[in-house]
């Protein structure tokens, strides 16, 4: 008697067990999908917003930013040559924003989409008449920022059907090629490159620091894929150095160091002071090593690097907007807010598509948080570059984590 | 502290009887001299009374202070002698053990700067020979290495020294300094020991002078009671 009634039990809870089986995944991928979605527009609805801004706010000669507005920390050491070098930089950045925004099909108005175009054009225009950038003094190498930014522009320039075809082709690829020359001419003996030249205030600055040397590095390649003359040493020896920089538990140094070393406590060379430069040292590792060159990454140790971006994410958000440089734990400074972003954003097109989709809508949260009610995004007081260049990461970082929450397109094409 | 009087404020009472003796004699009519005697030493009599009961109040007032200011002073002699007997046992069981690890330490970390210095200018050497770039900034750089290492060098000799002549030589002088300052605390508290008694004997004995001056001028007094005071 016993016997039967458990059996008839165990036989309903069965069917029932196995009703759920069936239903379940459909109603969860169903939630999934509309979670996805819902994100997407999110990113949408924001970057179009910024990109407003932008149009906006530029400048009368096609750049961004300016020396107005300055902050006590960088009212008394900056001239002339410091602020073209920000500007020629923040303009690089905005380029390369509107252009991925205007490859996104309907993104735009009509109207917006003709702005959009004419201010990469302006920005194009200005870019190539600012293309030779000197040094501002013997301790300040800011335009080291103006040759990776730089040419990372115009290499976006030179593949983009606004201007591959146009007459403007030529002097894109020359002003590119001015700018990669005075990148491989500012060098370090260790291999990368850096803003400061900390010690020696030598021709060739001794400082180099991972995550400029990854910006380079991802310049460097791109120009290579463009068939630009690029001697492929010079990019080994800088992935070198960034691999110098790796630590153990999957940070990076801050500076190249002869020895590197993890800080413990609340240094900045572990992961928690280093959040930023994670992701633009593994995306640099792992295109560097997609293009052939000697270089250790893979796809689930740079998945586990954005993942730590997110885990520890607090320690940027105490960081952003706070005034002085390296004032937050882990001398985290408010500037790496939106350069590890958008790093972040550019790493999702490489990984497989479970993982891109994990991340992005955590990534179009991030970015979408801190648009002001006017559309600007904002990390740091610098001068009025702050909220230009906040934007074009914000802007661009949340068009990569749009694209990878697309419930047709397969992980492997949203490589661009 | 010691308590005296002024001795300005004795001269009157040494006046009073040298004034019987020096001021010239004259033969004034009888009536006349006696009259003027008693008219001005009653005045000059009532004055240096005044002024010996005030020398008296003040000596007695200081009397009074002496026994506190004596009391304050052991009091500070016997805190100096606490503190220098406890600076020499902290010295004898801690400090001199502690500063000598903490010399040690300081050694073995210029050792380990040397050390790293050393390792910095190897790895240097091997990233700048494997690149092969900038060779201007690479060779300021080695070279500024390298000096670092000499310096490096000369302060490990220097906080050589510095332990070897601690451990020989300083430690030694600073618990001789120590004990030097027990030994004078001990004496400075022996010493008061010894003068504060004579010192209370004196300012006892100037009140007690005082007193007798007055009671003299009481005597004097009586001989004359003809003579009014004023």
């Amino acid at each position: 008697m016993i016997s039967r009634l458990w059996s008839t039990v165990l036989l309903k809870l069965g069917i029932g067990a196995v009703l759920l089986g069936f239903a379940t995944p459909s109603f969860a991928q169903e939630a999934q999908e509309l979670r996805w979605q819902a994100s997407r527009q999110e990113a949408e609805k924001s970057a179009v917003r910024g990109v407003e801004w932008l149009l906006a706010a530029q400048n009368a000669d096609g750049s961004w930013g300016g020396p107005g507005k300055p902050s006590p920390s960088d009212i008394f050491w900056t001239n002339p040559e410091t602020h073209l070098s920000w500007q020629v930089a923040t303009t690089g950045l905005a380029m390369t924003a509107l252009l991925d925004t205007l490859a996104e099909d309907g993104l735009l108005s009509i109207a917006q989409h003709k702005q959009a175009q004419a201010s990469a054009t302006f920005a194009v225009d200005f870019l190539v008449a600012n293309a030779i950038v000197k040094r501002p003094s013997e301790w300040d190498t800011d335009n080291t920022w103006a040759y990776v930014y730089g040419l990372a522009a115009m290499t976006r320039a030179a593949k983009d059907p606004l201007f591959a075809k146009s007459n403007r082709a030529a002097s894109i690829r020359a002003a590119g090629m001015d700018f990669l020359t005075q990148l491989l001419a500012y060098q370090t003996p260790s291999g990368g490159w850096a803003y400061y030249d900390m010690e020696q205030t030598t021709v060739v600055p001794q400082w180099a620091t991972s995550f400029q040397t990854a910006v380079a590095i991802l310049g460097m390649l791109d120009a290579e894929a463009l068939g630009w003359s690029v001697e492929k040493r010079r990019i080994q020896i800088a992935v070198n150095t960034l691999m110098r920089c790796r630590l153990p538990d999957g940070s990076y140094t801050y500076s190249v160091k002869p020895v590197p070393a993890y800080d413990a406590g609340t240094g900045i060379d572990n992961v928690r002071g280093s959040l930023s430069r994670i992701q633009v040292g593994n995306l640099a590792l792992w295109r560097a090593k997609q293009a052939g060159y000697s270089a250790a990454m893979d796809l689930p140790e740079a998945a586990r690097g954005l993942g730590l971006l997110f885990r520890e994410h607090h320690y940027l958000d105490v960081a952003r907007g706070r005034p002085m440089p390296h004032e937050a734990y882990h001398y985290n400074s408010g500037y790496f807010y939106f350069f590890g972003h958008y790093y972040a954003g550019e790493l999702l097109p490489h990984l497989p598509a479970q993982d891109a989709k994990r991340w992005a809508p955590a990534l179009i949260r991030e970015i979408t948080k801190t648009q002001a009610a006017d559309g600007s995004m904002f990390d740091f007081y610098m001068n009025s570059y702050g909220r230009p260049y906040g934007v074009a990461y914000g802007v661009a970082g949340l068009l990569r984590a749009r694209a990878a929450l697309s419930p047709a397109v397969p992980a492997k094409s949203l490589e661009h | 502290m010691r308590l005296t009087l002024p001795a300005f404020l004795l001269l009157p009472a040494l006046w009073i009887p040298m004034a019987d003796h020096t001021l010239p004699v004259q033969e004034p009519e009888e009536q006349d001299t006696e009259e003027h005697y008693s008219e001005e030493d009653a005045a000059w009599e009532a004055a240096q009374r005044r002024g010996l009961e005030r020398d008296l109040a003040l000596a007695q007032a200081h009397f009074g202070l002496l026994g506190v200011s004596q009391e304050a002073e052991l009091l500070e002699a016997f805190d100096a002698l606490e503190s220098a007997r406890e600076m020499h046992q902290a010295f004898t069981s801690h400090e001199n053990r502690a500063e000598t690890r903490m010399r040690e330490l300081e050694l073995m970390e210029i050792r380990e700067s040397l050390l790293f210095a050393e390792e910095e200018r190897e790895q240097l050497g091997f990233m700048y020979e494997q690149n092969g770039l900038a060779e201007a900034t690479a060779q300021l750089v080695l070279s500024r290495a390298e000096r670092q290492i000499e310096r490096t060098k000369l302060s490990l000799e220097i906080q050589e020294e510095a332990l070897e002549y601690w451990m020989l030589i300083g430690s030694r002088q600073q618990l001789r300094e120590l004990e030097r300052e027990v030994r004078a605390a001990e004496m400075q508290v022996r010493l008061l020991q010894a003068t504060q008694p004579v010192e209370t004997m004196e300012a006892e004995h100037e009140v007690m002078a005082i007193e007798e001056e007055i009671a003299g001028m009481e005597r004097e007094h009586a001989m004359h009671p003809e003579v009014e005071t004023q």
